[in-house]
């Protein structure tokens, strides 16, 4: 077993690439992926758990990544949005749904969202609207009102051959 | 506001045995499990501890057996995993209900049954409901294994009755007996089911007939601990659970039992005024349910 130590090697896989890194035992997940990482996509809001703007995938569970130790996730595979769209620059059907259906105005909330809706979407491919609502509880947006984010969720739910 | 937690010491145990004998042994050691309330409660430094033993990925801790009278529960199940488990739809189905309400898909990933009753958030929805269906906390420490019920587990705002050097690692919960319903309704800030005013939680067996044969109504947020309605339950038993028999029996109500806070989410006296209102509906909800004989 290993000793209490004020910091840790840790290996986490983001986005399809794996990291070995140092890590501070008080480092939050987001700061890691944010600040030591450089993925600075995933955004940090709140700070407190309420917002869900940093929103990521760790090990096919959604979690707001400022509420978990970076140390924590040491063996994780974590999916932030930067994994989202394909090499090519072309976007990820949720993305093109978000697109479509203008479900982002300011946008700092949006890489949470879309995680949260990835994540509904592959543990219930065909939520109904309270569902989606249910879903996307955890993020705060400020600026849509979540119509036309719920529109935008709803468009993939309908359609049965969108894989996610 | 960049919220830099203290510097701190971290280990991952492999064994309960092991996290055990590291909280008995380090100084000042507090066990981080799924981090929902912990996190929080370091980035603004309202408690904190030198070292956290982080004991999330302890296979001891996620186990949910069935017994004959009940369901023992691993301390480390995550709210996500008890909403999913077979065994406790079957068996306490109001607790996948009651647990599919709790904030939201990021907590319920990471937050768990033991992390929640050991934080005993006055306005959470476990403590009510876990002490009204009866359950009975397992605690291991240098010492050994002690049963605590959740009437002594409880004790007051954010403290339980574990001693220095003893974790929680499983929950005992009676099987839902025929007959029998649970109900669970709390006054949540703006209905968000995240910061409970007060929540009214109850279970009831009827008898052949009809009446009510057993029931226990417990109200949170109305006092420093869960709070059983003792001579409401009196005024019930007995009865055909009617609505005149609950004016009767709501109509006992001692008073002189509630203490609630007084902040900014509800003045006291609101609280003890929606104690009957929901620990009522509570009781409707839970003889609702055991009319049917089964959940929906």
């Amino acid at each position: 077993m290993t000793e209490p130590a004020k910091s840790k090697t840790i290996r986490v896989t983001v986005d399809g690439i794996e990291y070995t890194r140092d890590v501070e035992a008080r480092t939050l997940l987001v700061r890691f992926i944010r600040e030591a990482l450089n993925h600075t996509g995933t955004h940090f809001g709140c700070d407190t758990g309420h917002c869900g703007s940093c929103s990521v995938i760790v090990d096919g569970k959604v979690v707001k990544s400022c509420m978990v130790l970076a140390v924590q996730a040491d063996g994780a595979d974590i999916e932030t949005v930067e994994g989202l769209a394909n090499p090519d620059g072309s976007l990820h059907p949720i993305q093109q749904a978000f697109s479509q259906y203008h479900a982002l105005q300011c946008g700092f909330c949006t890489p949470g969202v879309l995680m949260a809706a990835k994540y509904l979407l592959e543990t219930n491919p065909h939520p109904n609207e309270e569902e989606i609502r249910r879903g996307i509880k955890g993020n705060l947006c400020r600026c849509t009102g979540y119509v036309n984010i719920v529109r935008a969720i709803q468009s993939l739910a309908n359609e049965e051959e969108v894989r996610v | 506001m960049a919220l830099l937690l203290r510097e701190l010491e971290y280990v991952r145990p492999d064994s309960l045995e092991d996290a055990v004998r590291l909280l008995s042994e380090l100084p000042d050691a507090g066990l981080l499990a799924g981090g929902q309330s912990l996190i929080n409660v370091l980035k603004m430094r309202i408690g904190g501890y030198s070292t956290l033993i982080d004991i999330s990925r302890l296979r001891e801790l996620k186990a949910i057996e069935v017994g004959e009278k009940s369901l023992r529960v691993g301390a480390g199940v995550t709210y996500d995993e008890l909403m999913h488990s077979m065994e406790v739809s079957l068996h306490r189905p109001t607790l996948v209900d009651v647990v599919g309400r709790i904030a939201d898909p990021q907590v319920r990933n990471r937050g768990t049954l033991g992390g929640n009753c050991c934080y005993n958030d006055p306005t959470c929805h476990l403590p009510p409901i876990l002490t009204a269906i009866g359950t009975v906390f397992e605690a291991r420490g240098s010492h050994g294994t002690r049963m605590i019920p959740a009437s002594e587990f409880f004790v007051s705002y954010y403290q339980t009755s574990l001693g220095p050097g003893e974790m929680l690692v499983a929950l005992h919960v009676p099987k839902l007996k025929s007959r029998s319903g649970d109900g669970f309704v709390p006054l949540s800030v703006g209905g968000t089911d995240v910061l409970n005013i007060i929540a009214g939680a109850a279970t009831v067996t009827l008898a052949e007939e009809g009446g009510i044969e057993e029931v226990v109504i417990v109200v949170t947020g109305a006092s420093e601990r869960p709070i059983r309605l003792e001579s409401v339950e009196e005024g019930l038993k007995g009865t055909a659970g009617q609505p005149d028999d609950a004016d009767r029996a709501f109509s006992l109500l001692d008073l002189a039992l509630l203490d609630p806070p007084d902040d900014v989410h509800a003045s006291a006296e609101y609280r003890r005024d929606m104690v009957p209102v929901f620990t009522r509906r509570a009781l409707e909800q839970a003889m609702k349910n055991a009319r049917r004989g089964i959940h929906d």
